[in-house]
C-alpha cells in the first residue's frame, strides 16, 4: 500500500469513528434542547432542564443541591398524592382508624404511583432470582473445581452451612492482613490459602454468588461491623 | 475404631485388610473396653446411582442433607447386649465411637439414630464413659450414668452446631483461621481408680483443657472448665 493511500484509509476510518460517536451523543441529549442538560425524575416520565447548566459542565455543590431542591419540588407538583417521606420512612401513611367509626376497606395502591407499582408476579420473580443466585453460591461454596481451589478442599469442609464466617460483623480489622477486611477479602483468603486456589475479581460472579451464599445462611443476625 | 471417611469409598474393604473387624472388645486393668462402628447408613446411594467416590464424598460432607442417619444398628446392638452379659455392673465400662452415641444436631450428623437403644444397654453399668470423634472440638455430655467426651482433630476443625449442644460443654475457642494448626490437637483418657475418667485436650497451639470426671459428676457445680474468649458465631 502507498503512503498516500495509508493515510486515505486512516482518515476514513477516523471519520467512520468520529460519525458513530456523534450519532452517540446525539442519542445521549436527544431530550435536551440544544446548549442545555435535561434529566429525567424519578417518576421515569417527568424531564426537567437544569437551569443555568451547559453540556460537559459540572456543578458545585450549592449548586447541585439547589438543583437536586428543585428536582424534588418539579417531582411533588407532578405527583401530588405520593408519600415522599412516608415511602422512604416505610411507615403507614395513615394512623389505624379509630375501634368505633365505620370500618373502610383499605385503598387498592394507585397503579401510577412511584412505591406502589409492583405486582405480586414482580416479588415472586425477586424472590426466585435470588434464590437462584443464593442456589448458585451454594453449588461453588461446596466444590472446589467451581471456585478455582487446587487440591479439593472446599469451604463447606470447614464452614457447614457457612458457619464460622459471620459476615455480619465485617468490616473488620484483621491483624493478620493489616487492614480493615471486608467478607470478600476473607473468601479470596481462604481460597488462596486452605484451598491453594487463586482469588476472584472483586466483581467475578462466583465471588457475587458465594457472599450471596454466606449472607443467606445468617439471616436475621444482628449487623456488628467490627465485632471479633 | 472406623469412622464415614474410612468406609463409604470401599465399604470397608480396606480397613477390613489392615485392622479386621471393626467391632471388638477387650479387657484391660480392670477396665472393658468396647469399639463400636457407629456411622452405619441405611443404602441413599443405590436409588441415586452414586459412585463410590460421589458415595464417599457425600458422606463425608457435613451439610448437603443427602444422606442417611449414622447407627450402631440392630447387629451390633445384638453383639453388644451379648458382649456385656458376661460383665460384672461394677466393671468400669470405656466405649469407643465415631459419632456421639447421643442425638445432638441430625442435619451435620453429629448423631447416632439409634442413640437411646445403645444408652439402654450401657445403663445398667456404674460408670460408663464413651469416648467419640466426629465433631473435632470440645464437646462434655452427661446422660445419667454415661460420660461422654468428643475428640479433637489433627487435620481440621469443625463450628459448633447451631443448635443442641449438650448444657455442661464449655466451647472451646473457635479456630484463627490464619493459624493453620489453631483448635487441632490430640488427648489423653485418665482412667481414675473409681473408673471415671478425666479428659484432657491437649491443643496444639493453646494450654491444654482438662475436663475432669468431678465436673460431670457435680453437673458443672465445680472444676469448670475455662470459659472460650471467641466463641461459634
Amino acid at each position: 500500500m502507498s503512503r498516500s493511500k495509508l493515510i486515505a484509509v486512516i482518515a476514513l476510518a477516523t471519520a467512520t469513528v468520529a460519525g458513530i460517536l456523534q450519532i452517540r451523543l446525539a442519542a445521549w441529549q436527544e431530550k435536551s434542547a440544544p446548549g442545555t442538560v435535561s434529566v429525567t425524575l424519578c417518576d421515569g416520565k417527568t424531564d426537567m432542564t437544569v437551569p443555568g447548566l451547559k453540556p460537559g459542565e459540572r456543578l458545585d455543590r450549592v449548586r447541585a443541591q439547589a438543583a437536586a431542591d428543585l428536582f424534588l419540588a418539579e417531582w411533588k407538583r407532578h405527583n401530588p398524592d405520593s408519600p415522599w417521606l412516608l415511602a422512604q420512612s416505610n411507615t403507614p401513611a395513615q394512623p389505624a382508624p379509630a375501634a368505633t367509626s365505620q370500618a373502610k376497606a383499605p385503598a387498592e395502591p394507585k397503579q401510577s404511583e412511584t412505591y406502589s407499582r409492583f405486582s405480586e408476579r414482580d416479588k415472586l420473580v425477586w424472590k426466585l432470582e435470588t434464590e437462584k443466585f443464593i442456589q448458585e453460591g451454594n453449588r461453588i461454596f461446596h466444590n472446589a473445581d467451581a471456585f478455582g481451589g487446587t487440591i479439593g478442599v472446599s469451604c463447606d469442609m470447614c464452614h457447614p452451612n457457612a458457619a464460622n464466617t459471620h459476615p455480619e460483623t465485617y468490616p473488620k480489622y484483621q491483624v493478620q492482613l493489616q487492614r480493615v477486611a471486608l467478607l470478600r477479602d476473607m473468601i479470596n483468603w481462604c481460597i488462596q490459602n486452605p484451598t491453594k486456589g487463586k482469588p476472584l475479581a472483586d466483581d467475578d460472579p462466583r465471588l457475587r454468588a458465594m457472599e450471596a451464599y454466606i449472607l443467606s445462611q445468617r439471616t436475621g443476625k444482628a449487623i456488628e461491623p467490627g465485632k471479633h | 475404631m472406623v469412622g464415614e471417611h474410612d468406609w463409604y469409598f470401599d465399604m470397608g474393604a480396606k480397613w477390613r485388610e489392615f485392622f479386621g473387624q471393626p467391632t471388638y472388645s477387650f479387657d484391660h486393668k480392670g477396665v472393658h473396653f468396647v469399639v463400636l462402628m457407629s456411622v452405619v447408613e441405611k443404602d441413599f446411594w443405590t436409588p441415586k446411582g452414586l459412585n463410590p467416590m460421589e458415595r464417599m464424598k457425600t458422606v463425608a460432607g457435613l451439610d448437603n442433607s443427602n444422606q442417611s442417619a449414622f447407627e450402631v444398628g440392630a447387629a451390633q446392638r445384638d453383639w453388644l447386649a451379648k458382649d456385656l452379659e458376661k460383665v460384672d455392673k461394677k466393671t468400669p465400662l470405656v466405649v469407643f465411637s465415631h459419632s456421639p452415641l447421643y442425638k445432638l444436631y441430625r442435619p451435620w450428623n453429629f448423631w447416632t439414630d439409634d442413640a437411646e437403644q445403645v444408652q439402654a444397654l450401657l445403663q445398667p453399668f456404674q460408670t460408663v464413659t464413651v469416648i467419640h470423634g466426629h465433631t473435632h472440638q470440645v464437646l462434655t455430655n452427661r446422660i445419667g450414668n454415661i460420660y461422654f467426651h468428643g475428640l479433637l482433630s489433627t487435620a481440621w476443625p469443625w463450628p459448633y452446631a447451631p443448635e443442641g449442644l449438650p448444657k455442661l460443654t464449655v466451647e472451646m475457642s473457635r479456630a484463627n483461621p490464619f493459624d493453620p494448626h489453631d483448635g487441632l490437637g490430640d488427648g489423653r483418657v485418665d482412667v481414675l481408680a473409681d473408673g471415671l475418667v478425666n479428659k484432657i485436650y491437649m491443643l496444639w497451639d493453646r494450654n491444654p483443657v482438662t475436663v475432669r470426671a468431678s465436673y460431670l459428676q457435680a453437673m458443672g457445680k465445680v472444676d469448670r472448665p475455662p470459659a472460650p474468649t471467641f466463641k461459634t458465631y
